[in-house]
C-alpha cells in the first residue's frame, strides 16, 4: 500500500466515524478543522484506524500527530512498501 | 510575592527587567533563575526550606530524564519509578490528610476502631501546601513524559531546565509549559527587543487589570452576601453570589495568565494562552478546552490517552464492539476513562470531598454530552449558551462551598422557584456591586475586544493601557492587594 492509498482509507474511516459521506480530509486537516474532533473522537479515530489498516499505535506515535499527514505518515513507517 | 503587589510592580520587575536586558546573551537564564528563586523565596518566607524541596524536585527529574532516555530495557520502570516520585512528594504536601481523615472516618464508621489502632494512631502532617507545588509538579511530568514518548530528547543543561521549571511569570501558578513548546527560546539566544517589550507590557498591563480592576472588585458580592446567614439567602442571591464568584475566579486566573503571558513575551520567552474566551463554549467539553487549557491538555496527553490507549482499555473496546456494538465499545471505554481523568481533575484542585464532587459533577454532563446534549446543542446554539451558563455557574458553587450542608442547601435553593424566589438582600447586594457586575459580565463577553481591536490609533490605544496601570496601581495602593485564588493549588 502506497501513501495516497493510505490517506484514502483514512479518509474512509474518518466519514464512518464522524458519519458525514461528503467529509474530505488532506495532510493539513486538523482537529480544529472538523468541529465533532475531540479527544474522545481522537481515540476512536485511533482504534477504528489500527482496526481498518491492521496497524498498531504506540502512545509515542499519537502525542507526535498534529495533523492527519503526521498520522499518515506514521501508517506508512509500519506498512508502506 | 504577587504580580499584583506594589513590592513587585515596583521594585522585583524593575530591577529583574534591568539586570535581564543589560546581562549578556548567555546569562539570561541565570539571571531567570536567580530571580525567580528570589521571587519563590520570598513567597514561602514562613517554610524557606520549600526552596530546596523545588530544587531537589528539579534535580531529582533531571537526572530521572537523562536515564529514561538512555535506559533501553527499563524505560518504563525508570518512568514509573519517576512518576511516583513527583506524585509523592504531591501526596505528601497536599492529600495526605485529607486520605487519613477519610480511612479514619471509614474505620471509626464501621467500628473497626481496635482493629486499626495502629492507623488511627497516625497524625495529621498539617503541612503548609508549598506554593505553586501542583503547577511545576505538573510541569515537570510533562517533561519526563514527553521523553518518555521521545517526543523530546532529555535536556542536557540543568540550567535550561531549571529555567524552564522555575521562571517567576509561570512558576506558581501555570500556564503548565510543555518543554517542546519553550526549548527553543530559552536554548537559543532571546528575541529581546523593544517591539517584544512594548507588546509584552501591554498583555502584562491588561492582565493587571483583570485581576485588581475586575476580580477584584467583584470579591465585594462575595463579601456582601457572607454577612447573612447562609439559610436565609434567597435562590436568586444564590445565583447572584456563584455569577460574581465565577468571574471572579475567571478574571483572577485570566489576568494572571496573561501577566505570565506578558513578562514572557518581555523576556523573549513564548508561554502559551491559557484561556480562549469560555463563555463561548455550548458544551462542557468545549468550555474545558477554553478554561485552563493548559491543565485540560495535560490530562488528555498524559491521562486520558494512556488509559485509553493501554491494553486492557483496547482490549475492552473490542470484546464490546464485538459482543455489542461499536458505538458502545466506544461510549463504555470512554466513560471509564473519563471518571478517572475527572475524579483526579477534581483531586488536582484540592484535597476535599467537595472539589472531587466538583470534578465528577462535568463528568457527568460530558457523558450526557456524549449521548445526547451535544447534538441538540450544535443545532440550536442559543440553547447550548442557556444550557452552558447554568451548568458552569452550578459548578461555581460546587467549587466555592467546601462545607458540604452549606452547598446541598444552596445547589437545592438555587431551584427553588418561587415568589420568594428574590428578596430585597440581593438587590441590595446587586446595587452595591452593581459596577463591578457589569464589569465582569461585560469583558467576559468578547465585545470589548473587538471594539479594542477596532481602534488603530495608537495614541488612544497608549491613553487606555496608562488608565489601566494608573487605575490598577491606585486600588492596589488602596489596599486591594490580596493573592491570586489559584495559588492555593
Amino acid at each position: 500500500m502506497n501513501r495516497d492509498e493510505i490517506l484514502k482509507k483514512v479518509n474512509d474511516v474518518f466519514k464512518d466515524v464522524f458519519d458525514d459521506k461528503n467529509l474530505v480530509i488532506s495532510d493539513e486537516t486538523t482537529a480544529n478543522d472538523i468541529d465533532d474532533w475531540d479527544s474522545l473522537t481522537h481515540i476512536t479515530l485511533i482504534a477504528a484506524i489500527e482496526e481498518e489498516l491492521g496497524v498498531k499505535f504506540e502512545m509515542a506515535d499519537i502525542v507526535k500527530f498534529k495533523n492527519v499527514g503526521d498520522m499518515v505518515d506514521a501508517i506508512c513507517e509500519k506498512i508502506c512498501k | 510575592m504577587v504580580f499584583s503587589s506594589l513590592n513587585f510592580l515596583l521594585v522585583f520587575l524593575p530591577l529583574f527587567l534591568i539586570s535581564y536586558y543589560l546581562i549578556d546573551t548567555k546569562l539570561k537564564n541565570i539571571c531567570v533563575l536567580f530571580y525567580s528563586l528570589g521571587f519563590y523565596a520570598y513567597g514561602c518566607i514562613d517554610n524557606p526550606h520549600y526552596v530546596l524541596i523545588l530544587i531537589a524536585s528539579l534535580l531529582v527529574n533531571y537526572i530521572f530524564g537523562l536515564i529514561i532516555e538512555r535506559a533501553v530495557k527499563t524505560r518504563k520502570f525508570v518512568l514509573t519509578l519517576a512518576i511516583l516520585f513527583n506524585v509523592a512528594i504531591l501526596f505528601v504536601f497536599k492529600y495526605f490528610d485529607f486520605f487519613i481523615d477519610i480511612i479514619k472516618y471509614l474505620i471509626t464508621r464501621v467500628n473497626f476502631t481496635s482493629s486499626f489502632e495502629t492507623v488511627m494512631r497516625i497524625e495529621r502532617l498539617n503541612l503548609v501546601l508549598p506554593i505553586g507545588i501542583s503547577f511545576y509538579t505538573f510541569q515537570i511530568m510533562s517533561y519526563i513524559f514527553d521523553v518518555y514518548y521521545k517526543k523530546i530528547k532529555s535536556e542536557r543543561s540543568f540550567i535550561n531546565l531549571s529555567t524552564y521549571i522555575i521562571m517567576f511569570p509561570q512558576l506558581i501558578a501555570g500556564p503548565i509549559l510543555r518543554y517542546s513548546d519553550v526549548k527553543n527560546d530559552i536554548e537559543k539566544e532571546r528575541n529581546v527587543n523593544r517591539e517584544n517589550f512594548l507588546s509584552g507590557l501591554k498583555v502584562f498591563i491588561f492582565g493587571l487589570g483583570s485581576k485588581v480592576i475586575i476580580a477584584n472588585q467583584l470579591s465585594g458580592v462575595n463579601i456582601d452576601v457572607n454577612v447573612f446567614e447562609f439559610t436565609s439567602l434567597s435562590a436568586s442571591t444564590v445565583w447572584l453570589e456563584s455569577v460574581a464568584y465565577g468571574l471572579q475566579l475567571y478574571f483572577d486566573f485570566y489576568g494572571y495568565s496573561l501577566m505570565a503571558l506578558g513578562l514572557g513575551k518581555m523576556m523573549g520567552i513564548n508561554i502559551m494562552k491559557n484561556f480562549d474566551e469560555p463563555f463561548k463554549a455550548v458544551t462542557a467539553g468545549e468550555f474545558w478546552r477554553r478554561w485552563h487549557i493548559s491543565l485540560g491538555s495535560w490530562f488528555k496527553d498524559y491521562m486520558l490517552y494512556p488509559i485509553l490507549m493501554s491494553k486492557k482499555m483496547t482490549g475492552l473496546r473490542k470484546v464490546l464492539s464485538k459482543c455489542v456494538n461499536k458505538s458502545f465499545g466506544n461510549f463504555f471505554v470512554n466513560f471509564i476513562a473519563m471518571f478517572i481523568v475527572w475524579f483526579t481533575t477534581g483531586l488536582w484542585h484540592g484535597a476535599h470531598v467537595s472539589f472531587v464532587l466538583w470534578g465528577l459533577y462535568f463528568f457527568v454532563f460530558m457523558v450526557l454530552e456524549q449521548i445526547f446534549i451535544s447534538k441538540i446543542v450544535k443545532s440550536q446554539r442559543w440553547l447550548g449558551h442557556i444550557y452552558l451558563l447554568i451548568v458552569v455557574i452550578m459548578s461555581f458553587t460546587i467549587f466555592s462551598n467546601e462545607n458540604l450542608s452549606v452547598l446541598i442547601f444552596k445547589l437545592r435553593k438555587m431551584w427553588e422557584i418561587n415568589k420568594d424566589f428574590l428578596d430585597v438582600n440581593c438587590i441590595n447586594i446587586f446595587r452595591t456591586n452593581l459596577k463591578a457586575i457589569v464589569l465582569g459580565i461585560l469583558f467576559a463577553s468578547t465585545l470589548p475586544q473587538k471594539i479594542y481591536g477596532l481602534s488603530k490609533n495608537k495614541y488612544l490605544d497608549f491613553v487606555i493601557i496608562l488608565l489601566v496601570l494608573a487605575l490598577s496601581l491606585f486600588l492596589i495602593y488602596r489596599g486591594y492587594n490580596d493573592p491570586f485564588m489559584y495559588f492555593r493549588f
